[in-house]
């Protein structure tokens, strides 16, 4: 009954280097899948084997070299590869969800203001929205353990497992239907862990549709529905 | 040609043209005019004669004038109110030289005045024309140095800068400090540089009965004010345009109502306010005074 | 929201030549309300020129650029009379300098360059044009009693702050900006791009932002142009432009700098 929120067709990605040379790098070839919504697929692959270039294409952070992906983005399926600039971005605004390893921090915007960003944005004039969106960033602030003091300071002098934090409570903030996941848990302790597996596990029952990339065997055995086995994709 | 070796009753020169321009140029000068006079504050240009005086002494206010002066005019010259000073003197023996025409220091005979820096302070009437003398005809000047833009400025009515002219002055003195040449809007149109009259005078600019001519020598501009035209002074809501108040009244006169100068009288500091409009003050005292 | 169904500004095959020369060749792209625009590419590739034309300041040599009004639709703004052209510019179109001294009035004060724009559309209430101006000093973070101070005794990050301030006062719908932040110090030049990325989200500003910084593009833009000899060789979204560059010539622009 349901509809795939993720369907991809046939996808390669080839780097051509100009600058080498024309060089021509593949690293995606010939893959195929579909995720459902509540399904969460696992990457599985050893370095190299372009799982991270897979979520990018998702993501439309890179262009593919052929074959299709689509998104649903509610109404009906969206294709990422011939989609305008602006359909994406609003796709990106309303319906995929991604959390790097890494944040990109702005300069001087307070951790809580990176992390409400994505509500306060919808909430255009709505002074309530814009309150309702900054308690939401608490909230995920505190479930992630990040102490209060740090809420009104810029998070770029923050350790690489609190900046992750804060990344992650910024992609879970608005409900997505589609979350890509690039090692989400890669620096965090045990505690963090854990909160960050149950958000996942809890975004999946909810209805998201999760590819992610789990380094971490306890992580990805608690969130995956089933794993890619990215060997077929080379 | 010593001046003061003439009588005081200048006999007319026929050696001179009419006024002393050419009757061409006369021409040329009156098209400037009545296209002034039909768009009240736009400076129309015109080609400016040399003159047998120097600029700033009122060339584009005598060309101006010897182009409307008729045989028939009675003429009165004043400079910064009074009809003895030297550029006064000058300007009405010239006349007197060049047409023949009847001279008069009072404001109601006369028919023609032409004026440096005041307006009198006996009402004009209808039929009067007024010439000023304008050393700067665009009130723009000093904000914006290029011409090409003060002239799209006008084309488009773009005036804010001026306003930013008295905001600073509001920000900086707590009130407007241009007190001479204070900028004014004609008929609700063209910006304009009412010469540089004290603002004290600005109110008698609006609908006045009288033909208000305006001719600046130097810079080649001819701009009129048609009588009965709206000509509103700028300001801001919060800081209305205001005029000049003196605490005291005029010490020859007693006026209240009109422009004081202040006439030092000795050689200890001692001063006193006296009327800028010799005619009114005159009019006022009693007959032997 | 019915506004937002159309680009604010659409702009097809414009070409501006000098002599000979075609500094811009045939550039074409559309800009939607709220979006955020860098054109990118090195001194001479056309893109202070495309700006140029764009935004009014000259007539192009062929093509059209249509910008959406409030209130009359679409119009073609070379179409405009003159005064309705300088009308749009100074309301509903704010134009950020390079050099801002030749955004503001170098010689009256702070205030007055905020609230000259106020005072042109017809404000003439001093004391309601002082509260504007100390307002937008303080939405771009500045002191505001430095509001009856010249900009001349400003630093050139303070000056470009005023810049912003003066343009923004009449809340437009669209901001062009040439080279905004370099020519600054660094630490000047972060603090000037968190304010404009908060500014253009907060007021949903559409933007175009000509730069040769690349991180300034990754910043503040949705979108990207890349332009090479008056041509656009590359468009997209800002992060596919940058992460995964398709011409060889952006590739070479983005290998040249570090992590933008």
């Amino acid at each position: 009954m349901h509809r795939p929120a993720i369907r991809v067709e046939g996808l390669s990605k080839t780097f051509t280097l100009h600058n080498q040379g024309g060089a021509q790098l593949q690293v995606l070839r010939n893959v195929s899948f579909e995720v459902h919504p509540g399904e969460c697929v696992a990457l599985d692959g050893a370095s190299g084997a372009g799982k991270s270039s897979l979520l990018k294409l998702i993501h439309a952070s890179y262009l593919a070299s052929a074959g299709s992906i689509r998104i649903d983005d509610g109404s009906g399926a969206v294709e990422v590869g011939t989609a305008a600039p602006r359909e994406l971005m609003r796709l990106r605004r309303d319906v995929i969800g991604y959390v790097s390893q890494f944040l990109r921090t702005v300069p001087r915007v307070a951790a809580l203001d990176v992390v409400a960003e994505p509500l306060i944005e919808e909430a255009g004039d709505s002074l309530d929205r814009a309150r309702d969106a900054l308690q939401q960033a608490e909230g995920l602030l505190r479930r992630l353990r990040i102490p209060a003091r740090l809420w009104q300071v810029p998070p770029a002098t923050f350790s690489g497992g609190e900046q992750q934090r804060v990344n992650i409570a910024r992609g879970f903030i608005r409900r997505k239907a589609v979350l890509l996941l690039d090692e989400p848990t890669a620096s965090l302790d045990a505690d963090n862990r854990i909160t960050v597996t149950a958000m996942i596990n809890e975004a999946r029952q909810e209805g998201a549709a999760i590819v992610g990339i789990f380094h971490d065997v306890r992580v990805r055995e608690a969130v995956a529905t089933r794993t890619y086995d990215m060997r077929q994709a080379l | 040609m010593n001046p003061t070796d003439l009588p005081a009753a200048v006999e007319r020169d026929a050696n001179f043209n009419f006024g002393y321009l050419d009757e061409r140029t006369k021409r040329m000068i009156r098209r400037a005019i009545l296209k002034a006079v039909a768009i009240p504050g736009y400076q129309v240009p015109f080609g400016s004669r040399e003159m047998p005086l120097p600029y700033g002494w009122g060339t584009g206010g005598i060309q101006v004038t010897a182009s409307v002066i008729g045989p028939q005019d009675v003429l009165k010259v004043i400079d910064q109110g009074a009809d003895d000073t030297v550029n006064a003197v000058s300007i009405r023996r010239f006349f007197q030289r060049t047409t023949g025409v009847a001279v008069t220091e009072r404001t109601v005979e006369a028919t023609l005045i032409q004026t440096r820096h005041r307006i009198p302070e006996t009402p004009l009437a209808e039929g009067q024309v007024i010439v000023y003398q304008v050393p700067v005809p665009e009130p723009l000047q000093r904000l914006e140095p290029r011409e090409t833009e003060t002239r799209r400025m006008h084309g488009l009515a773009e005036y804010g800068l001026m306003h930013v002219k008295l905001y600073e002055d509001i920000a900086r003195y707590g009130h407007v400090a241009t007190t001479y040449d204070y900028p004014v809007m004609v008929d609700g149109r063209y910006l304009m540089a009412p010469s540089p009259i004290p603002k004290f005078d600005n109110p008698k600019l609006h609908m006045n009965p009288a033909l208000q001519l305006f001719g600046a020598g130097r810079e080649k501009r001819i701009y009129a004010v048609p009588p009965w035209t709206s000509v509103e002074s700028l300001a801001f809501e919060d800081h209305p345009f205001e005029v000049q108040r003196w605490s005291q009244p005029c010490a020859l006169c007693g006026s209240t109502q009109s422009f004081l100068d202040e006439v030092i009288v000795d050689d200890r500091g001692g001063r006193m306010f006296v009327c800028s409009d010799t005619d009114w003050c005159r009019q006022r005292r009693p007959a032997d005074a | 929201m019915h506004e937002n169904d159309r680009p604010i500004l659409r702009v097809r095959g414009v070409v501006k030549r000098y002599g000979a020369r075609a500094a811009v060749d045939g550039v074409s792209f559309e800009l939607w309300p709220g979006e955020v625009l860098a054109v990118v590419g090195e001194s001479g590739s056309g893109k202070s020129t495309l700006l140029n034309a764009v935004s009014a300041r000259a007539r192009p040599d062929a093509g059209e650029v249509e910008f959406l009004t409030r209130h009359d639709g679409p119009v073609d703004v070379y179409a405009l009379s003159e005064a309705a052209r300088r009308l749009l510019a100074r309301t509903d179109w704010g134009f950020v300098h390079q050099n801002a001294a030749e955004g503001l009035r170098m010689n009256v004060s702070a205030g007055a360059n905020v609230g000259e724009r106020l005072m042109a559309l017809g404000e003439r209430h001093y004391g309601r044009i002082r509260a504007e101006a100390g307002d937008w000093l303080r939405r771009v973070e500045m002191d505001v009693a430095r509001i009856d101070d010249s900009p001349q005794t400003f630093s050139g990050g303070m000056r470009q702050r005023l810049q912003i301030a003066r343009n923004l006062v009449t809340r437009p719908r669209l901001v062009f900006m040439d080279e905004p932040t370099s020519g600054l110090d660094v630490s000047v030049q972060a603090r000037l791009l968190d304010l404009l990325r908060s500014l253009t989200r907060q007021l949903s500003l559409a933007a175009i932002i000509v730069t040769h910084d690349l991180a300034v593009a990754r910043l503040l833009a949705h979108r990207m142009m890349v332009m090479k000899g008056g041509r656009v060789v590359e468009t997209g979204l800002t992060d596919q432009v940058l992460d995964d560059p398709q011409h060889p010539y952006t590739q070479l622009l983005v290998s040249s700098v570090l992590q933008p």
